[in-house]
């Protein structure tokens, strides 16, 4: 008797230690190292503060109708559970049914939908929301403190900190609305893949660099760039970002004879392709050709006996796109973005409050309707045949219409990059002068200018074609042509309102801090003055944004005025940094000044993000569909510091 | 080593602890709760509103950093709601018949709120090319809304001045 209970026991010790040894290597699969487990619980911290719940553009309502119909476990969207109707824009119709898009993005939310869900059953869930962000600032200070090999410190000061942050959020809870989860789950879900943005950052650049480097990298992409703004909008742009990074990452790592299942994890560059075009083909696209360039031009003759394996890979990974197609329009070739729309007026969405559209640059009107076929072979192949020709053909246009922008149009392309200011809406409606440049709204890429320097440095140097074989050059390649084909994509459609960010940009983003990593001196600068870049991005937020925030306050600036005022801070620290920058190639004797100057861009961004959420944050929209911030106590400063 | 580890469960446990006691299964306690008591049918009930202050001037002025568009500034008045029952609506707006615009706050009036209210215009955008002139008649309404009828508490002209 006695015997078969210590059996027992010893089976149940055996089962948790497995599940804790599976749940270790999967953990290590996805986030790669400590480093790796810090920077994705920091971010998921950061980006949580930066949350809150609830619909921001119109064409939200759309997803967040079809998610909720696929949570009932059908395709087809029934009623408007969201918004004030089911015309909404990015709605496509099929025979009469209604449905939605992304829908790789929605079937990856389904399982935080059932979390919350089950969460919901045992838990309040804004109780459980802080708690599991306390928990999560707990571990990062745990880990941080392995790291840096101060243990009891950083375990009991983030003790300290967990609570008295759990403590402060329970005080001031709130009720989550239940009818708002739907929406709350795909919101986590994006900033799960906003924090594993920063991780897989770091692990690309950790890889063909070094670790710290790979760090400072993942903490700029974080910090630096409008990635944290983005993450908690549960639109597909965060999504599309991780997709790129992943293909990145793992295109890197083929180039390697010594990584083990090469072929498999060349595939899965492939892989990330896939995933890509359920959630945005012809971004997927760009992706796609971006590789096989980068492969045609780094692999010897002998690497195309993989052609198989990383084909095979494709064709499966390719395959829940396909089927959810098929279901949608009856021909697995063509995505919901080529149906026809639903939308009578063919309006374009809008920012919910302050108006705005968002047009989308990449659906393609001409092609409305082509995918009412059957289901027979042949109307299929037809099909695919159509799809391929719309697709290259409206890839092809896109392509050279962003040519003709960049060569004709350069005061447009000067508002997108460098200077917004005030840019008169498409809509004919006057709007806030809300949509930032991308460099305003990344000052940190102001170091771009040393990229051609170091090109030339460089090439003078030695050029040898074979050097490609490796993984960094390979990698820079794929870099530097899909930041090409990315911006040409979209550039002719630029500036557009509803943008804030330049928000159909953002996987360059990332993309561009790897690169500046990658081609420019910008490395040495990370590698040798790491610790002045952390502590003036610590500074430049603790005093700078202290000095912003009393400013903006006391001005009582518009919403316009506040955010141009942050665009001009953001453009002057993006001079300074890219003068420093350009002296990079030629001496390290300005180095500790060109950190400092990467350090207080990423400063800059940081504030901004966090007085979005706070003080501009009943001006930047009051929302019809709103669960206040995620985090209770940034509600009760957001109350408190109210600007606009 | 061994107080750190037991400060680190020491927490978790707590924080998982009251996560659980405050959820419905056990329901030990209700840590959430809405923030206002203002729990009655919205556009219910009526209210004695008296005029404190209104503004008797409004400017039209470009935004400063390069924001280009022109504000509409509207100085805050206030007013004394007393005798609240119910829910009823105050709405205070700015309208300038010329420019085709309006704007101005929806206030719902209850009981657990201070008598004195604020009204505040949140600042409107314009564009400058529908300026055509270098004031503009305005008007300022307070409506009272509740239990089905409307009052206008007072309705007065203002001046609107472009400054270019």
């Amino acid at each position: 008797m006695s015997d078969s209970r210590t059996v027992s026991a010893a089976d149940v010790s055996r089962v948790v230690a497995r599940i804790h040894t599976r749940s270790v290597r999967a953990g290590r699969l996805v986030v790669g190292d400590q480093r790796g487990l810090a920077l994705f619980l920091g971010s998921l911290c950061y980006i949580a503060l930066l949350t809150r719940v609830g619909i921001f553009i119109t064409d939200t309502y759309t997803t967040a109708n079809a998610f909720v119909a696929l949570t009932e476990g059908h395709l087809s969207i029934e009623r408007a559970v969201f918004g004030p109707s089911l015309d909404t824009p990015g709605m496509h119709v099929v025979d009469g049914q209604l449905y939605g898009r992304n829908y790789g993005q929605l079937v990856l939310s389904l399982p935080a939908y059932w979390l919350l869900e089950g969460a919901s059953v045992v838990a309040d869930l804004r109780i459980a929301l802080v708690a599991v962000w306390s928990l999560a600032l707990l571990w990062f200070s745990v880990v941080l403190g392995r790291i840096l090999d101060y243990r009891r410190a950083f375990a009991l000061s983030g003790c300290v900190l967990a609570l008295v942050l759990f403590l402060a959020n329970v005080a001031v809870a709130t009720p989550v609305p239940e009818a708002i989860v739907p929406v709350l789950a795909m919101q986590l879900t994006s900033i799960l893949s906003g924090a594993l943005v920063a991780v897989f950052a770091y692990r690309l650049v950790g890889y063909l660099a070094t670790p710290r480097v790979g760090v400072v990298a993942g903490v700029l992409v974080v910090l630096g760039t409008p990635i944290g703004f983005w993450a908690p909008i549960p639109k597909r742009h965060v999504f599309t970002t991780l997709c790129v990074l992943l293909a990145l990452f793992a295109f890197a790592k083929s180039r390697d004879p010594e990584t083990p299942r090469r072929d498999l994890v060349h595939g899965g560059a492939y892989a990330a392709v896939a995933l890509l075009a359920w959630i945005h083909a012809p971004e997927a696209l760009v992706l796609l050709v971006t590789l096989v360039v980068a492969d045609f031009a780094s692999s010897p003759a002998a690497r195309y006996r993989s052609l198989p394996v990383v084909g095979g890979v494709f064709v499966l990974a390719l395959v829940p796109f396909f089927l959810t197609n098929f279901l949608i329009a009856g021909n697995p070739f063509v995505p919901p973005r080529l149906l026809r729309s639903f939308d009578i007026a063919d309006a374009g969405s809008s920012v919910v409050d302050p108006g705005g559209a968002d047009g989308d640059p990449t659906a393609d009107p001409g092609s409305g309707g082509s995918g009412a076929g059957g289901g027979s072979i042949v109307e299929s192949l037809v099909g695919l045949l159509d799809a391929i020709v719309t697709a290259g053909t409206t890839f092809v246009r896109l392509l050279v219409g962003g040519v003709e922008t960049a060569t004709e149009r350069t005061s447009d392309l000067y508002r997108t990059f460098v200077r917004s200011g005030y840019v008169v809406a498409n809509s004919g409606a006057s709007e806030e002068a809300i949509n930032l440049s991308v460099l305003e709204s990344a000052p940190v890429l102001g170091s771009a200018v040393a990229v051609p320097l170091a090109a030339v440095n460089r090439l003078r140097a030695n050029f040898d074609p074979r050097r490609l074989r490796d993984p960094r050059p390979a990698t820079a390649l794929a870099v530097v042509v899909f930041t090409a084909l990315f911006t040409l994509l979209y550039v002719e459609r630029l500036p557009l309102h509803a943008q804030v960010t330049v928000r159909y940009l953002i996987p360059l983003y990332p993309v561009s801090v790897v690169g500046l990593v990658l081609l420019t001196p910008i490395e040495r600068v990370c590698r040798k003055e790491t610790w002045t870049v952390a502590w003036t991005v610590a500074g430049g937020v603790l005093i700078g944004g202290q000095v912003v925030a009393a400013f903006v306050l006391s001005q009582g600036l518009a919403l316009g005025e506040a955010f141009q005022f942050h665009a001009l801070v953001g453009l002057g620290l993006a001079g300074v940094l890219a003068v420093g920058a350009t002296a990079t190639p030629y001496t390290d004797r300005f180095d500790r000044v060109v950190a400092g100057a990467i350090g207080l861009a990423t400063a800059g961004t940081v504030v901004f993000s966090l007085l979005v959420v706070t003080a501009y944050a009943t001006g930047l929209g009051r929302y019809p569909v709103d669960g206040g911030q995620l985090l209770p106590i940034l509600r009760v400063l957001a109350d408190l510091l109210s600007a606009v | 080593m061994e107080e750190t580890r037991l400060a680190v469960y020491g927490v978790t446990g707590f924080v998982v602890l009251v996560t659980l006691v405050s959820g419905p299964l056990v329901g030990a306690v209700d840590l959430t709760q809405e923030p206002r008591g203002c729990t009655a049918q919205i556009g219910s009930g009526t209210a004695d509103v008296s005029v404190e202050s209104l503004p008797d001037s409004a400017t039209i002025s470009k935004g400063q950093f390069g924001a280009e568009t022109y504000y509409l500034e509207v100085p805050d008045g206030s007013v004394r709601a007393t005798n609240v029952s119910g829910q009823p609506i105050l709405s205070y707006t700015i309208s300038i018949p010329e420019l085709s615009r309006s704007a101005g706050p929806t206030l719902f009036l209850c009981t657990h709120q201070s008598a004195r209210q604020q009204l505040s215009i949140q600042r409107l955008t314009i564009d400058e090319s529908e300026l055509d002139a270098d004031s503009y008649d305005a008007s300022l309404t307070l409506l009272l809304r509740g239990d089905g009828e409307e009052i206008t508490v007072r309705e007065q002209s203002i001046t609107v001045e472009v400054q270019r």
